[in-house]
């Protein structure tokens, strides 16, 4: 397994006091912390932050840390001694506020018999506080293309899901559900199911999962709650002489009027084709013009006939009347 | 041979009126007095009953609570930074999109 740098991580020296060590986790915490950073690795970067500050906030952990990693580098493939936890007793210990359930296999094998009862998904709370009959709920975000939010449908998801096996060591195993979208969720919403969170304790019933859903970037549609927005590029004589084009919508294509004399920037609203809903929500589109490049020596005599034919003064609201 | 199985049915939160209190205590592994400090000062809001086992909430209070209660414990920001944190947060995501749009439109 790699040997993880847990000094390099939080951006401190080895010999680092415990109030630096608090403050570079405190700093690298608020940079990356998933709900408040827009990196993508977010999620994974806290989680090593968290692990290494797990580690190196504890005296103990910190001594048998450095003891056991003299001379290694981060990335560096490390063996523990087979026997080397009877020098050091971190029973009591627990864990306060890392996530134990996602932590490295590198962190497992060194303080694995103490992340008993500390393990959680994404946002719950370790159980190590009373007894519960009935599981914790789990919370999670997900990615899910738009064309799913809009149709409904089936999406498998990942999840580093801590397991709860008899003997209390705990170890993060992906899990992968098939879960069936319901058609019109909307960026950031949540959606619940029923008794996929933690296990319950006796006969109690499972927990909940509950998954925050974040729509991917679309190459063409752009989401606003349940509206939908699309560029819609038209030829200068399109707008000036008003057509009839087809539209990509979510749920196919449609014959939308342009109306003569439309303007660049304009919005023009499709009724009801947006994301499903009560109201559903409308699509939206903003027309951009586009001036063709002319080509042949006839488009460009087009383009100058035009020129000497049009009065039109494009920038007449840019100089003087306003004197 | 992996065998398929039937999907896990979902339920949309936001189509449902409301979640209660104790909704929100367990969703967020809290206990109520918690839940009730984070409405003092406006992380989450009733919108409907007057005492707090009466209290409603709009579905969309849990996403606020539960990141409320990851910033407490991940950063330990108070319930009133919280409250600040998380409008700031929902303001700046609205903003990044915007500019993703206008930077060229939107990113595969």
């Amino acid at each position: 397994m790699e040997y993880k740098d847990y000094y390099s991580i939080l951006g401190v020296e080895r010999d680092a006091s415990a109030d630096d060590i608090k403050r570079a986790y405190r700093k690298l915490a608020r940079k990356y912390h998933p709900d408040v950073s827009s990196e993508t690795d977010a999620e994974s970067k806290f989680q090593e932050l968290q692990e290494a500050y797990e580690v190196l906030k504890d005296p103990e952990k910190r001594a048998a840390y450095d003891q056991l990693g003299q001379g290694y580098q981060q990335g560096q493939d490390f063996r523990p001694p087979p026997d080397w936890e009877q020098h050091f007793d971190f029973g009591g210990g627990g864990f306060t506020g890392g996530d134990a359930g996602a932590f490295s296999d590198f962190f497992e094998s060194l303080f694995g018999q103490a992340a008993g009862g500390g393990a959680r998904g994404f946002g719950g709370r370790g159980g190590a506080g009373g007894f519960h009959g009935r599981g914790q709920d789990h919370t999670a975000r997900v990615e899910i293309p738009l064309e799913t939010a809009y149709s409904g449908g089936q999406h498998t998801i990942t999840l580093q899901s801590p397991e709860s096996p008899a003997r209390g060591n705990v170890q993060a195993r992906p899990r992968s559900l098939n879960v069936r979208i319901p058609a019109g969720v909307t960026d950031g919403q949540q959606i619940r199911l029923s008794g996929q969170g933690g296990s319950g304790a006796g006969s109690g019933a499972s927990g909940d999962l509950y998954l925050e859903i974040h729509l991917r970037p679309h190459r063409l549609f752009r989401p606003e709650g349940r509206d939908i927005h699309l560029d819609l590029p038209i030829a200068p004589w399109e707008a000036a002489l008003g057509t009839t084009v087809k539209v990509p919508t979510l749920g196919g294509e449609v014959d939308m009027r342009i109306p003569a004399g439309a303007r660049s920037g304009q919005r023009l609203r499709l009724k009801g084709r947006g994301l499903p809903g009560s109201p559903p929500g409308d699509q939206y589109l903003h027309l951009r013009i586009v001036a063709p490049k002319p080509k042949t020596d006839e488009e460009r005599e087009l383009y100058e006939r035009m020129r000497d034919q049009m009065a039109f003064d494009p920038r007449a609201g840019l100089f003087g009347r306003a004197a | 041979m992996k065998r398929e199985e039937p999907p896990i049915e979902a339920e949309l939160l936001e189509a449902r009126e409301s979640v209660t209190l104790r909704e929100l205590c367990q969703a967020c592994d809290i206990e109520a007095e918690y839940v009730i400090e984070f409405v003092e000062v406006g992380v989450i809001e009733p919108h409907a009953g007057q005492r707090p086992n009466e209290w409603r909430f709009p579905p969309r209070s849990l996403v606020r609570l539960q990141r409320a209660v990851r910033l407490h414990r991940d950063l330990s920001v108070g319930p009133a930074g919280a409250a600040l944190a998380l409008d700031l947060i929902e303001e700046v995501a609205v903003l990044r999109r915007r500019l993703r749009w206008l930077e060229g439109g939107p990113l595969d």
